[in-house]
């Protein structure tokens, strides 16, 4: 149970390579493939967003990777080393769900959660009193968790998974069901775990977040990665760097016009540029020929949005 | 409005996964045990049969033909004993001493005793009349009761038979079997006297369709057909206190400071004889306990029947019904409250709590020692507080604390582990919650906890022995109510401890589901 928790910048130093590694992770479910052949790499202090349609795999990967769920075959490793039972507490894990005792203080919940992820007791206090203030709890310490707001038991929640400082964070949803600021606040804390060195997996259905706080971002749907790289690699490599633009005509148009794509009953219409500064005027001139008024024009960059669509075919959050 | 809150109502009846349960199937449950050990214990004429040993000491004729009635009434069981060599139809006998003994340690319910010199004590003129005795233990009244009844019985018909072979009849006294006919169709058992210059001789009459009426599992009739009777004098009249003074000096037992001894004489109790006796000095009353003590009176009737109750184990001590049920409200209330904790670990589950400690350093087998740990001692303190405020009602726990602590730790350890495999089986709180109920309100009412497994048919008292609370309410009463020695205990502790393992290895096995899935 004791075992003294190492600083992690000098885990990630001594892994200088990769943090986690999981090559070829499969498991099934009463013969349906919940993962089929997933490999993804996780960089020393990287932050990388797993992102997938509900089902796609997200969980079973986590849990695989916790240990809680026996993969049928693949390969794990931790700092370069094999995963098993001996080294998987250098892992960081906080789960979806609340996962405190509601009739516990916030300075109780976080004493026993050390204790069972092995902080020495003379570090205990210390440790709390760390998460205290990286949670901003501390005029809440000694507040029984099941009183706090949804933003609070969040921050609780992860402070709770992270107080044996592990080199590797997994995050299962960390912001679902929280209001922006708290997200916003939930974030700030896991950039100061950057700070530290600490490497981050977690799933979000927050595609925003994860374009804004995550390095890179892995896409995974039916239990394959379908995508795997930064923003702008994702995008470029899906999308290209076409532009959408959207113009606004000063009525509803009667007739096709060449290169716009019409909605019904709108007076908006949709077009694709390949090069915005080649592409656009010949088009709007051509508005103004066919006696159109332009009123509005809006030029997008593609979005992770976007990619996702193009990639799966449906909604994050279908 | 009204009709959608009712149908609201319904809705969630319907969709509960343990409402419909808890409302219709458990009351069904419940009733259904409660049938069980009702129609075929107390009041359902098939009480089961009374453990009993039997003493003849004074090994005469009428000694051996009495002891052998006694022994083969089907209300009894004899337990232990040797039968005599040159008889093959006699009855197992042991020795006083072991008899004392096993009323002691509450192996029998009852030893009954024909004292040395008893048959020549009711020959001739003697004033010394000796009693049968009954070495009772008054944990179970109702064996008691009974015990009484049998032995009172065959004790009138000894009398009686008695009587029988003395020739010449008394002045004045008339048997009329025709008169007995008319008074009583079923009899099988008639006297009447009358004009005895005993004015509380005037008039007799035996039923003995009575007598079985009060004990309805005696047998046998010897002596039944009483023809001439002859009075042998006043012969009830030998003192109770004299009786015990005379075997203390013979060294056969030693009475123990509180141990209540009575003498019921003679033989026609005013309960068993409700209707016949109403006069002549005869007490008629058939409420009080004082009636069947003045002996003195019933011996006018002279029939030598005489009964004499020794309380080997009560003496003093508290009602045992008392100690009796607390023991049992302790071991429910011990099954429910370990069973609201253990469900912790479903809580844990569900909120995934469980999934984020056994990621840390503990595994699965640490986990549930650390929780039975926990809700052992809790058991122990409830246990604890409820016996100290027990001492307000005479409950003494202290006295015999080696075996009180040995016992609870036991109970406690055991009721632990089955909580801790109820919750690993279920699958929600909710699922264990109804359970739970169902489970260990049916384990108390067959073990003990709810109704005295003495006044169950045997075979629900042998069904209850598969419950730990017959194993703790044993223990629990050998404890308070008999005083035994730790050693005394072993077996209740070794079957409540290897339940307690049992279970726990049991609770372990069910929990690997929680550890990783395949």
């Amino acid at each position: 149970m004791s075992v003294a928790a190492e600083p992690i910048n000098e885990k990630a130093e001594r892994n200088e390579q990769l943090a986690l590694a999981v090559s070829d992770a499969r498991k099934s479910y009463l013969g349906k493939k919940a993962l089929n052949g997933v490999s993804l790499q996780l960089r020393a202090g990287e932050h990388l967003a797993l992102l997938g349609p509900n089902g796609a795999g997200k969980t079973t990967l986590l849990r695989c990777i916790s240990g809680r769920v026996k993969p049928e075959s693949g390969r794990f490793e931790l700092l370069g080393k094999r995963l098993t039972d001996n080294n998987r507490h250098s892992l960081g894990i906080v789960p979806q769900e609340i996962a405190l005792y509601p009739k516990l203080t916030a300075r109780e919940n976080l004493e026993v959660f050390g204790r069972l992820y092995g902080v020495p007791q003379p570090k205990i206090r210390e440790r709390v009193r760390w998460a205290l203030q990286w949670t901003d709890l501390n005029d809440r310490a000694n507040d029984l968790s099941n009183t706090f707001s949804g933003g609070m038991k969040r921050r609780l929640n992860i402070a709770a998974g992270i107080l044996h400082r592990p080199a590797v964070i997994l995050l299962d949803e960390p912001t679902v069901g929280v209001d922006p600021q708290s997200r916003e606040r939930i974030f700030e804390m896991l950039e100061e775990l950057r700070c530290d060195g600490a490497s981050l997996l977690l799933t979000t259905h927050q595609l925003e977040d994860a374009e804004a706080h995550c390095d890179r971002i892995v896409i995974i749907d039916h239990g394959s990665v379908v995508a795997n790289g930064t923003r702008n690699d994702l995008i470029e490599s899906t999308i290209g760097s076409k532009r959408q633009m959207s113009v606004r005509v000063d009525r509803v148009p009667t007739a096709p016009i060449p290169g716009f794509t019409l909605n019904d009953n709108s007076m908006r219409l949709e077009t694709v540029l390949d090069d915005v500064a080649k592409d656009m005027p010949p088009l709007l001139n051509l508005l103004a020929s066919s006696g159109y008024v332009v009123e509005d024009v809006d030029i997008r960059a593609p979005s992770l949005q976007n990619v996702f669509l193009k990639l799966t075919g449906r909604e994050l959050r279908e | 409005m009204i009709s959608t809150i009712v149908r609201i109502g319904y809705l969630n009846l319907k969709n509960g996964d343990s409402e419909i349960v808890i409302t219709l199937a458990v009351p069904l449950v419940f009733f259904s045990i409660f049938a069980l050990i009702f129609d075929n214990g107390i009041g359902g004429g098939a009480t089961g049969k009374v453990k009993v040993v039997l003493v003849d000491e004074d090994d005469s004729k009428a000694s051996r033909k009495l002891i052998a009635a006694i022994g083969k009434d089907s209300a009894l069981r004899v337990m232990k004993g040797e039968k005599k060599a040159d008889n093959a139809d006699s009855v197992r006998l042991v020795d006083y001493g072991l008899a004392n003994q096993d009323v002691g340690n509450g192996l029998v319910k009852a030893a009954i005793v024909i004292p040395k010199g008893w048959d020549e004590s009711h020959a001739g003129e003697s004033q010394r009349s000796l009693a049968v005795q009954i070495l009772s233990d008054t944990f179970d009244p109702v064996a008691k009761q009974i015990v009484f009844s049998v032995v009172k019985n065959h004790s009138i018909q000894s009398a009686v038979a008695r009587k029988s072979r003395l020739s010449v009849p008394p002045a004045g006294l008339e048997l009329s079997n025709r008169k007995l006919s008319k008074s009583s169709p079923n009899s099988t058992i008639g006297i009447e006297r009358t004009g005895v210059g005993n004015p509380n001789e005037n008039k007799l009459r035996l039923r003995a369709d009575e007598v079985q009426r009060s004990s309805p599992k005696t047998q046998g009739n010897e002596g039944a057909a009483v023809r001439n009777q002859r009075p042998t004098g006043n012969l009830n009249s030998k003192d109770k206190n004299e009786s015990k003074q005379k075997y203390d000096s013979q060294q056969k037992y030693t009475v123990d400071k509180g141990t209540k001894h009575r003498v019921r004489k003679p033989g026609l109790d005013s309960k068993l004889l409700p209707a016949a006796i109403n006069d002549g000095g005869v007490n008629d009353d058939k409420t009080t306990e004082s009636s069947r003590l003045e002996g003195e009176k019933e011996s006018s009737i002279g029939l030598d029947a005489n009964v004499e109750e020794i309380d080997l184990v009560g003496g003093k001590k508290s009602n045992p019904i008392l100690s009796s049920y607390a023991s049992g409200i302790v071991v429910v209330f011990v099954l429910f409250s370990a069973t609201g904790f253990a469900g912790t670990l479903l809580d844990e589950n569900e909120t995934q709590t469980l999934e984020r400690i056994l990621n840390g350093r503990i595994n699965m087998t640490q986990l549930l020692a650390g929780k039975w740990i926990f809700i052992f001692a809790i058991g122990v303190l409830q246990v604890f507080c409820m016996f100290v405020w027990a001492m307000l009602y005479g409950i003494d726990f202290t006295s015999n604390f080696a075996g009180f602590f040995l016992i609870t730790i036991g109970t406690v350890a055991a009721s632990t582990s089955f909580a801790m495999l109820l919750a690993t089986m279920c699958r929600t709180r909710g699922q264990l919650n109804t359970v739970s109920m169902v489970v260990i309100l049916t384990m108390s009412a067959m073990g003990g906890s709810m109704v005295p497994r003495y006044i169950m048919s045997e075979t629900m008292q042998q069904i209850g022995r598969f419950t730990f609370n017959a194993w703790a309410l044993d223990g629990y009463n050998k404890v308070f109510w008999y005083g035994s020695p730790v050693a005394a205990l072993q077996t209740e502790m070794i079957v409540l401890f290897g339940a307690a393992i049992v279970l726990f290895a049991a609770a372990r096995w069910f929990a690997i589901r929680w550890e990783r899935v395949a």
